[in-house]
């Protein structure tokens, strides 16, 4: 283990705040709140239990219906969270309940269908995938590896499928990157952008075979958080 | 001179002094009322930064540089103490247990944002495969694990609303006590130490 005290003008410390609004400029205006997504579905089919179906559950406009109630409740806010939470209620009936695959491997910050999204740091785009798999796939993703390497690579999905980066370009922090998309073409989810950190070695040990990523992993695999750590965890740049 | 002119005179001197006196309490007390709480600390090498509610540093782990947020900076922890030591067998787990008395209702939002601060370093950037406990079986910890300081063959960590802020190392138990917001306190205090940031 090596302790590193030394700073020097590109990695300074930074807030949420500033990294999620370079990554989603039209954020600037909000208020950012954290919220545990899991909780939220679950309180809600606890007022509501005769709702409570698969179909009713996983209806993308219904999962956004539920996260729309809080914005009444939590003035000019954007919501975002959800590193290692748990969603085995958000997910139940889906692809995740044949392993228990509900644990959610990045960060999901809710921004409106449409909204541009940007580069956060300087890199290469190192993937890019069109996911048409609409049992909460990916929709858009992004894969991209950052020129320091002391930052990992950086997943961005959900978004809309049509407008990419050039695989192999080279992007610098505010460089245009898609849009959020909108279900179904999103991976039929609620509107919002997936963040996901992913260790190098671990990118090494798939063979950058990143069609086997997933968002998601089983509960108690001790690589989870160090094969995918909070991407809120780094300065970007 | 009248009487009348002279009560006027003295009067007015009079004013002058409770004014000059009264600017001269602002001048020598306004930097200390207005004196802004600082935002950045140096403490062994690191440095921190206020950012909202919390105080980042940076800190390497293998590859990576993570930025750790706590709510605490290290001087603002320095008097809480830490007692006893722990066994070899607490550092090579497979998995770091983190209890709390779930039947304890009132302290129960303070020890879940120590706990939330607590787990976020373990599995983060310590990368340790730490999982959440209850050391009484309850409602909320249906399908969690029971496990307290007598469960001598795992690593636990025990969250413990109490009076005074302390660390409690004993074999492979760690009790942390705090009360209200001084819980997560003592928290930072271990994890610095962890961190290797403070002794």
């Amino acid at each position: 283990m090596i302790y590193n005290p030394e700073f020097d003008d590109k990695n300074d410390i930074f807030s949420t705040r500033e990294f999620l609004c370079k990554l989603l400029p039209s954020l600037s205006k909000f208020e950012l709140v954290s919220v545990n997504l899991n909780d939220l579905v679950r309180d809600y089919f606890k007022i509501h239990p005769e709702k409570d179906t698969v179909e009713y559950r996983l209806d993308p406009r219904i999962q956004q219906m539920i996260i729309d109630k809080l914005y009444p409740v939590l003035d000019n806010v954007c919501v975002y969270g959800g590193w290692m939470e748990n969603r085995k209620d958000l997910w139940k009936g889906t692809y995740m309940d044949k392993d228990s695959r509900y644990v959610h491997l990045g960060i999901d910050l809710m921004a409106d269908a449409e909204s541009s999204a940007h580069s956060p740091l300087s890199g290469i785009v190192e993937d890019i995938f069109i996911d048409k798999d609409v049992d909460v796939g990916w929709g858009g993703r992004i894969i991209l590896r950052p020129f320091d390497d002391k930052l990992p690579l950086l997943v961005l999905g959900h978004l809309e499928p049509k407008i990419f980066p050039f695989l192999g370009n080279t992007v610098k922090p505010g460089d245009f990157l898609g849009k959020i998309g909108k279900p179904p073409t999103n991976g039929n989810v609620f509107e919002h952008i997936h963040l996901q950190a992913i260790s190098r070695e671990f990118a090494e040990e798939i063979d950058f075979n990143y069609g086997m990523l997933d968002g998601y992993g089983v509960a108690g695999d001790i690589k989870l958080a160090r094969n995918n750590p909070d991407p809120l965890s780094f300065s970007w740049h | 001179m009248s009487e009348s002119e002279n009560k006027g005179i003295l009067r007015f001197l009079g004013i002058c002094a409770v004014l000059c006196i009264l600017i001269f309490l602002i001048i020598w007390y306004a930097p200390s009322i207005f004196k802004a709480k600082p935002t950045t600390v140096e403490y062994n090498g690191f440095h921190f930064e206020k950012v909202g509610a919390l105080w980042y540093t940076q800190w390497q782990n293998g590859p990576y540089v993570y930025n750790v947020p706590l709510r605490y900076n290290p001087e603002e922890v320095q008097d809480v103490k830490i007692i006893g030591e722990l066994s070899d067998k607490f550092n090579d787990p497979e998995k770091i247990y983190v209890t709390f008395d779930p039947n304890q209702n009132d302290t129960l939002k303070w020890v879940a944002l120590a706990k939330g601060e607590l787990i976020w370093s373990l599995i983060g950037p310590l990368q340790k495969n730490a999982t959440d406990a209850c050391s009484a079986s309850s409602a909320e910890c249906e399908g969690f694990p029971i496990v307290d300081c007598s469960n001598t063959d795992k690593s636990v960590i025990y969250l413990v609303p109490a009076k005074t802020s302390k660390v409690i190392a004993e074999g492979t138990c760690v009790v942390i006590e705090g009360s209200e917001i001084e819980l997560t306190k003592s928290v930072d205090r271990f994890l610095y130490q962890w961190y290797g940031i403070m002794k």
